[in-house]
Parts: C-alpha cells; structure tokens; sequence
C-alpha cells in the first residue's frame, strides 16, 4: 500500500486527476464548507486543497479527499474506474488478511515541534462546517484510548469533536460506541481518561476509524490488513497510546470525569442538524505536529450523499458482512451505504422458508445493526444489493406485504435519526423481497425471464464502438 | 459581548486572525464559537435562527451523553 500520510495520497490524487487546489486565498465560512459540497456532489468529485485560508497565514486545509468512488477507488490502490460492487468484494478479501499488526517507530515527522499547553485556535486554520453547528468541529480526526481498567483493547474511532476553548474539545461518545465504554469505565473509578486525537492522516487510517468493528478487535491491525503491510505507530508524549505515525498533528488530553457541557448542533450525516446536549469534554494539554505548514483535513456533512457518504459506506457494508457470512455463509453482498446503514440491502441465498427474516435479524445483532438500520431489504441472490434497479425489480414483484414484512416498534436505534420520537430508540422494518422458499407458498408465476447470453458479448461490442471504457 | 446564541452578557474574545482580519468569540454557557466575519445571521443576537437559540432552562434540562454510571466503589 502506498500512502504513509495524507500528503502521498494527496500526491496520489493529483497525478491521477482527482485533487483541485485552490491557490486563492478563500474566508473560512462559508468558502470552505461550499466547495466541498460542490465537489462532493459531483461525478468523480475531486479532492480539494485550499492553500490559502483567510487570517490563517500559511494553513491550509484538505477537503473530500474520499468523496468519490474514484478517491476510494485510489485509496485502495485500485484502478480509479473500479465498481462498488468490485470495491466491496476487494475490501471483503483483505479484511480476511486481519490482524496485520501495527509496527512501533521511534521517530515521525508528527513529533518535530512539540506544544505543551497549546491553543488550539492557534494551531488549527479552523472553520464552521454548517451554519448552525455550534462551534468549529473537527469531524474526520481519529481519537485513540484505552480500557483504563486493563490498560489493553486500544480503540481508534472518529467522534465528532467541537473546538470550544484553547484547550476544550467536546466530543460525542454515544453508549454504543467503542470509547463510551472506555469512559464509562474511567466515569465509574471517577478516573480522567487519557485520549490522542490524530489530524490529518492517510486514507486507510481515516477508513478504519470510521468502520464498525468488534469492541475487541484491533483497528490499527485491520488498517494493517486493507493496506497490505503494517501500520506504522508511534507512542504518544502522554498516556501510553499509539497514535498514527503518518498524522500531521497529534492533539493529547484527557477527558474530565463525570461532568458534561453544552455541545452542538452538528450537521450530521442524515442531512440534519442534531440537537444540543451536554456531552464529554477534552482538556487539551499537549500538541505534537510537524514543522511548517500543515495539512487540516476536515470533512463536509450535509444532505447525502457527500464525502461522509463514501467514507462510511462500504467499509460499514464489510464489517457487518463478514459478522454475519460466519453463521450464515449463504449470504452475499451488503449494501449499508445509505445514511450509514439507516437503509441496509441484503443479497442472499436462501437455505429455507423464511430465511430472509433470520438474515435480517442477525444484521440487527451485529455491533453496528444493533442501532443503524432501520429498514432492511433482503434480496435474493440473483440481485445487485449495489444497484438499486434491480432491488426495486425485486420488490414490485417479489415482495407480499401480509408475509414478507415485519415491523418491530421499539427497539435501538441511531441517537442522531431525525425521524425518532424517542432518542435512540427506533421502529426496524424488514421487507423481504426474496423469493418464497420451500416450505413457504411459492409465487404463482415463477417463470422469469433470461437474460439472452450473448448480452455480454454484445454490451462488450456496443461499448468498444462507443470507445468508453468499462 | 452577548452571545448570539444564547445571549448571556459574559461572552469573550478567544482570537484573532493574521493582521486581526478577524475575531474568534466565545460564549462561557453555552460554548457557542462564531467569528466576527461570519454573517449578520450568525453574530447579531437579534437576527439568529430562532430555531437553534438556546436559554438557561433548555440548557438544565439538556441529558447527558452518555450518561454518567454510577460510581464504583
């Protein structure tokens, strides 16, 4: 795998067509925010680098470096044309390659210049992401703890994190994520914990932060095995953690226990703002960075789909797949890329008669179905997940309302779902559009249509002579 | 300074930019952060989207997350 750092993929992007820099100099609001909207919703949306931010001298900042299928395509070190469907089956077989464990290096350019009670406004070319966020928020840094009891299950996740003061950042730990059970933990000794945030780094780091693991599996040995080679770690100043070797710039502090602040909104990736609560906060007492000008990388939310919706899309899809492939191997193909898996489509085989339900469930048992999905399609196996033509073929004429759908009121659902009349609490639909099986009552006109086989040869032929490329 | 947000009277300024092209503030309750620049819409307490305004009673009535777990003793 090629890139160490943000910078070489930067490097990467730029000779590949994918990165736009903005040599002008742009204000921070609302500049910023609107070119990464921009990018994001274009076809082969380009990476953009602003190299020059109004009032922040030299800083500059990186935006949609994952907002397109290219980018990812490139983040893999596939060919940039390469298909979703392809991407997914791709990052399938190298999370079978876990653990690939991470190597300890001495030295980093991350440790040149060393900030002891830094001030955050100082450091960073900060910026408000939406009008109504409630602050500037770091929203694609990745935060490193540790199970304060044991010392041991290192977690790496992306938490959306408000710059509130020199030396506070309020972050969003919610009960299902890896961290809140570190703090948690912390909370019940009344114990601060200790916490890294990584800014700014390569894209298989920001990837696997933003993957729904296992509570004890190893991000750093999962990037490990999508890279192909380990990663490389350093130590932290403070704490004992191991912080990407790659990042621009290391944030070390603590969370303070058992006390809770005014945090948000945030335009979170449902295309919505979440409300104000009061949540966890960081006393920042240490920055690590390199010399001279830094990289920011910071990433754009809004009405999907925008970089959000590529860098937790098919890295959500894998995860909960492979959780689930090990009970039931007849299983397919996931796609949970829709709001972070809000709308989740299963492909499958089906063993029996109301398979399709046990598939459906067993997504909700994983660690991310446990929240995120509340309406889940399964298909069968003859079906694209990826293409939602064929899915919604699958639906109209496969899909009988008083069998095939199950409603289940109550249950766990994501804390930032707009459409929630309790918070974290949600109704799971599951539409079955597989066909009925034995012993359930078969459809009544069974006979599908083929596909004529020279389809292929003749798709080959029609796109030569158009002289594009597959 | 009044915050624009929640317009307690005790807001401050946190930073400046290069050659004071701009102000950072900061509100002490309610942690709200804008910038000099930023619209009329976004820095005059009189004009800010009622919508997202806050006042002390939202504030103690705001749960916490996550929730803080018993101690252990």
């Amino acid at each position: 795998m090629p890139y160490r750092s943000l910078r070489d993929f930067i490097a990467r992007l730029e000779t590949e067509g994918q990165l736009v820099r903005i040599k002008e100099t742009v204000r921070p609001e609302p500049d910023i925010r609107a070119a990464a909207c921009a990018a994001a919703k274009m076809v082969s949306g380009p990476a953009l680098l602003f190299e020059r931010i109004e009032g922040y001298g030299d800083k500059q900042v990186a935006m949609n470096v994952h907002g397109s299928s290219q980018n990812h395509a490139l983040m893999l070190d596939l060919p940039k044309d390469t298909s979703l469907k392809a991407q997914f089956h791709e990052l399938v077989r190298r999370f079978d390659r876990y653990p690939v464990q991470s190597v300890r290096v001495n030295d980093a350019p991350l440790k040149e210049v060393i900030v002891d009670k830094p001030s955050l406004y100082r450091e960073l070319p900060l910026f408000r992401v939406n009008p109504w966020d409630g602050g500037f928020y770091l929203s694609k840094a990745c935060v490193i703890s540790r199970d304060p009891e044991t010392g041991e299950n290192q977690n790496v996740g992306i938490y959306r994190l408000q710059v509130k003061d020199h030396d506070r950042i309020g972050i969003q730990a919610a009960a299902h994520h890896d961290i809140a059970v570190h703090l948690r933990k912390a909370e019940e000794l009344n114990v601060p914990l200790r916490v890294a945030i990584a800014v700014s780094n390569d894209p298989v780091t920001s990837l696997i932060a933003a993957t729904p693991l296992r509570y004890l599996e190893d991000e750093y040995a999962m990037m490990g095995a999508i890279r192909g080679e380990p990663t490389e770690v350093i130590t932290s100043e403070r704490g004992n953690l191991d912080v990407p070797a790659g990042a621009e710039l290391i944030i070390e502090g603590e969370i303070i226990p058992r006390k809770r602040f005014v945090e948000g909104p945030f335009a979170e990736f449902t295309g919505y703002y979440s409300t104000c609560m009061i949540q966890a906060e960081i006393k920042v007492d240490l920055i690590t960075r390199r010399h001279g000008p830094i990289i920011f990388e910071n990433l754009y939310t809004g009405i999907p789909w925008t970089e959000i919706d590529y860098l937790q899309a098919l890295n959500t899809c894998v995860a909960p797949f492979k959780q689930i492939k090990a009970d039931f191997p007849e299983i397919e193909a996931l796609n949970a890329m829709y709001c972070h898996g809000y709308g989740s489509i299963i492909s499958t085989r089906v063993r029996f008669g109301g398979f399709a339900k046990t598939l459906a469930l067993r997504y909700l048992s994983t660690p991310h179905g446990i929240t995120y999905p509340k309406f889940i399609i399964v298909v069968d196996d003859d079906i694209d997940p990826f293409d939602l033509q064929q899915v919604m073929w699958a639906i109209t004429v496969r899909f009988r309302a008083e069998r095939d759908l199950v409603v289940i009121p109550n249950a766990p659902g994501s804390t930032v779902d707009p459409a929630h009349l309790v918070r974290g609490i949600t109704t799971k639909v599951i539409i079955d559009a597989t066909k009925p099986a034995f012993p359930d009552i078969p459809l009544a006109d069974a006979s599908i249509v083929a596909i004529p086989p020279e389809t292929q040869i003749w798709t080959e032929e029609i796109m030569k002579r158009r002289k594009v490329s597959i | 300074m009044i915050c624009p947000r929640c317009e307690y009277n005790e807001a401050y300024k946190v930073f400046e930019g290069e050659d004071k092209i701009w102000e950072v503030f900061r509100c002490p309750r309610c942690n709200f952060n804008w910038r000099s620049t930023e619209g009329e819409e976004l820095i005059n307490p009189a004009q800010y989207n009622l919508r997202f305004k806050l006042n002390e009673k939202q504030i103690q009535e705001m749960a916490p997350k996550p929730p803080i777990p018993p101690l252990k003793l």
